[in-house]
């Protein structure tokens, strides 16, 4: 009985009202605060990249062969590992662990692959330009699904030779060697993981809300230490010169200086990075791609010096960033408020003249806020959860 | 009809021809070079008003040393009043100098008015804006999102001491406040002009967005998002400059870092009006955009260099 009547009036502190008359909701915000807010508002995410190097790359029955293919752990030297090993659903397309853990640990944290159909670059390091491209790299890393090439065409022969022909032509032709089926499964899983869509999240419906000046749903209203921790994020604390747009993410490439995983063998990051993808055997101007050279733009104008590539990762997306733990390339930082501790007094680059082609870039300053203000943060921080979705067949095997 | 188009233009061409082979093809062009050449003038005189007054200074300090030197007495008073004189009349040079200067700059800007209107009428396709590149929210001009970190660099973890917090500003109609660049101070009217004369003053350059490009309709760019430039590059005369080796490099003061993309010319679209491919913005604050021009007549190492301000 005792029990019960905590938790009523649990929901309906939740609810905000805690036994008392609502008071009227004062956001404080002006029309051009409200303006400016919409430009990070999933309502204003573009329209998913054109994809000219992969020419299905909004083919349904592609997606729907990718999406089998994210699932099946047959696609593995032990058969146990699949794409949904370290992506899994329910976390978001993470894992939970600090590095990726597949036929042995990965070198980094395992992202999230909601947003990644944005951006030009895949990888914390960027040295993939494609999903199709990064998806090959996984399948044959002896640390993750540890396959063979043609191990996987004689997978997709006894399987899913059927939905296979239907989308790409005849296996049996001689053009299907090891390398195109590899590519092809490439270019279906990014068929299907450009399906995965985010529904709004709180922060979302908020702004939609005093965009169409309507009062916000009871559930759509920023508490206090939420809209000062937004405060914070658009200013003090300046998050969104980097974390910006719909996506919260410029996709560009910057030094934190989260700490080194291993200081006796640093990660050059994006300096590394460039050279992969200048080498890829499956970038945007390689034989696989069905892009015209023209198209590959990124890869025409790549930024391939200066010292700001030394240890800079790629600006993660902060969508749903609270149910994605561990943080940052490495899964470094075990929370947000131990991220928010580094942004509050980050200790600058490592540096190591016998590792480091040259001092590293670092790019952000201390910010002073009190205990106080990092706790708001990472209030505002949890309002960018989307929900998972009950009804979103994308989310899961069919 | 055609016939009469054309009849009609090479009289234009007989009428004008001469006109333009002396050296101006329109009247703002013309009106524009005058005002440029007094403003060299003026720039000169000023030139050596600045360094005369800064010499007799020099002078006067030797002079000072010496008498400094020489026993109390009435002599000593009288040279000593004689010098600060000298300094107050050498002061004064100098203020001269900084005055010309300044009407020297008021009259490049007329000339840059003029010529901005010259190379409008003569290349509407391509000169349209007067205002430098801008982001299509119309967030452009809240001063200076994006708080951004140079005074500290990398070092050893045995040094840990960071001090110093990013300030914040507020601009009038947003409640939001935002973080100044700590390092990035603004000018307080940082000059977007999106026409400017080259450093040597022997160009004069004009950029703007290429709008097929771009996704919005009025020549606004995206943050984060590949777009192009046209450069128009005209002499003094405005005369186009064909053949020109052109370098592009970008950064934003105060930041150790510049563009995230290496942008180029890629093709001369009509003469002295080219493409730059490539460009991307990744944070808003102040940019500047140097590009370093050699003209196909240009000895190899000769290079002149215009500068842009843009403020996204
Ligand atoms: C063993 C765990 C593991 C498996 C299995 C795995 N991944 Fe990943 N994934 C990771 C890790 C770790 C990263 C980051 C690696 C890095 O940056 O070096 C990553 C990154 C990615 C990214 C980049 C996202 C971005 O925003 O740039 C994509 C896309 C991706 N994986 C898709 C896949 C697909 C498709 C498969 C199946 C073919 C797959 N992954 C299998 C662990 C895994
Ligand atoms: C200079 C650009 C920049 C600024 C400013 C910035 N970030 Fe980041 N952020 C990054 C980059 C780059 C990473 C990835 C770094 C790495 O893994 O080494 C990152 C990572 C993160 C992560 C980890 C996400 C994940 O999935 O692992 C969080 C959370 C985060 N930032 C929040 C913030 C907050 C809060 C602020 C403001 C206090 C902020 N950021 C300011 C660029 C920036």
């Amino acid at each position: 009985m005792m029990r019960w009547q905590i938790k009523a009036l649990l929901m309906v502190c939740l609810l905000g009202a805690c036994g008392k008359p609502l008071p009227p909701y004062e956001h404080g915000l002006t029309d051009r605060d409200i303006a400016f807010l919409q430009t990070f508002s999933i309502d204003n995410l573009p329209a998913l990249p054109e994809a000219p190097d992969n020419i299905y790359a909004d083919n349904e029955q592609a997606a729907l062969l990718g999406q089998s293919l994210f699932f099946d752990a047959r696609l593995s030297a032990n058969g146990l590992v699949s794409c949904a090993t370290c992506h899994q659903p329910e976390h978001y397309f993470t894992d939970g662990r600090k590095r990726g853990l597949g036929l042995a640990n990965t070198q980094r944290n395992t992202m999230s692959l909601l947003t990644a159909a944005w951006g030009p670059w895949r990888y914390w390091d960027g040295r993939k330009d494609s999903l199709w491209a990064q998806a090959t790299e996984p399948l044959e890393h002896p640390d993750e699904h540890g396959f063979s090439r043609a191990q996987l065409k004689a997978l997709i022969l006894r399987h899913y030779a059927e939905p296979y022909s239907a989308v790409f032509g005849s296996l049996s032709k001689e053009a299907h060697d090891a390398t195109r089926v590899m590519v092809n499964v490439g270019k279906a899983l990014m068929a299907y993981q450009r399906r995965l869509a985010l529904q709004p999240s709180k922060f979302d419906r908020f702004v939609a809300a005093l965009g169409q000046e309507l009062a916000p749903a009871m559930s759509a209203r920023l508490t206090g230490s939420e809209l000062n921790g937004l405060r914070l994020f658009m200013g003090k604390a300046a998050c969104a010169s980097c974390h910006n747009g719909p996506l919260f993410s410029n996709f560009e490439f910057h030094n934190i200086g989260a700490p080194e995983t291993d200081e006796a063998k640093v990660d050059l990051g994006r300096y590394a990075g460039i050279e992969k993808l200048r080498n890829d055997e499956f970038n945007c101007l390689s034989v696989w791609s069905d892009a015209p050279e023209s198209a590959c733009q990124e890869l025409r104008y790549l930024k391939s010096q200066g010292p700001e590539l030394v240890g800079a990762f790629k600006t993660p997306s902060l969508r749903n960033v609270a149910e994605t733990s561990p943080y940052m390339h490495g899964g470094q930082l075990a929370s947000l408020a131990d991220v928010v501790d580094h942004y509050n007094a980050p200790k600058p680059p490592f540096y190591d003249r016998a590792q480091h082609p040259s001092r590293p870039h670092f790019d952000i300053l201390p910010l002073g806020l009190s205990k106080q203000e990092k706790a708001e943060l990472v209030a505002f921080l949890k309002t960018l959860t989307s929900p998972v979705p009950d009804n979103d067949a994308w989310w899961n095997p069919r | 009809m055609i016939l009469a188009r054309f009849l009609l233009l090479s009289l234009f061409l007989l009428l004008y021809g001469p006109l333009q082979a002396q050296g101006s093809s329109n009247n703002a062009i013309q009106a524009g070079s005058e005002l440029l050449r007094k403003a060299d003038t003026l720039e000169n005189q000023a030139r050596k008003l600045i360094q005369q007054g800064s010499k007799r200074r020099k002078d006067i300090k030797q002079q000072r040393q010496t008498v400094l030197r020489l026993p109390p007495g009435p002599e000593k008073t009288a040279l000593e009043q004689r010098l600060e004189q000298a300094i107050a009349e050498s002061l004064g040079t100098q203020r001269d100098g900084a005055e010309l200067r300044k009407q020297a700059a008021a009259l490049r800007e007329q000339a840059l008015d003029h010529f901005a209107d010259g190379l409008r009428q003569q290349w509407p396709a391509w000169a349209t804006k007067r205002q430098s590149i801008q982001l299509s929210d119309g967030f452009s001009d809240v001063p200076a999102l994006g708080g951004h970190n140079v005074r500290m660099r990398s070092v050893h973890p045995s040094k840990k001491d960071l001090a110093g917090a990013p300030e914040t500003q507020q601009s009038n109609d947003m409640s939001l406040a935002l973080p100044r660049l700590s390092a990035q101070q603004l000018p307080p009217q940082l000059n977007t002009d999106s026409f400017t004369f080259s450093r040597d003053r022997r160009f004069i350059g004009h950029i703007e967005v290429l709008p097929e490009s771009v996704r919005s309709d009025d020549g606004r760019i995206e943050i984060n998002e590949l777009h192009q430039w046209v450069l128009v590059l005209s002499d003094l005369n405005g005369e186009p400059v064909s053949d020109a080796a052109i370098e592009f490099t970008g950064h934003m003061p105060g930041h150790v870092h510049g563009l995230p993309t290496q942008p180029e010319v890629t093709e001369e679209l009509a003469p002295g009006i080219y493409r730059i491919s490539g460009l991307k913005f990744q944070m808003r604050g102040w940019w500047v955009i140097e590009l370093l021009v050699s003209a196909s007549s240009d000895a190899a190492d000769q290079q002149d260099s215009l500068r842009f301000n843009l403020h996204l």
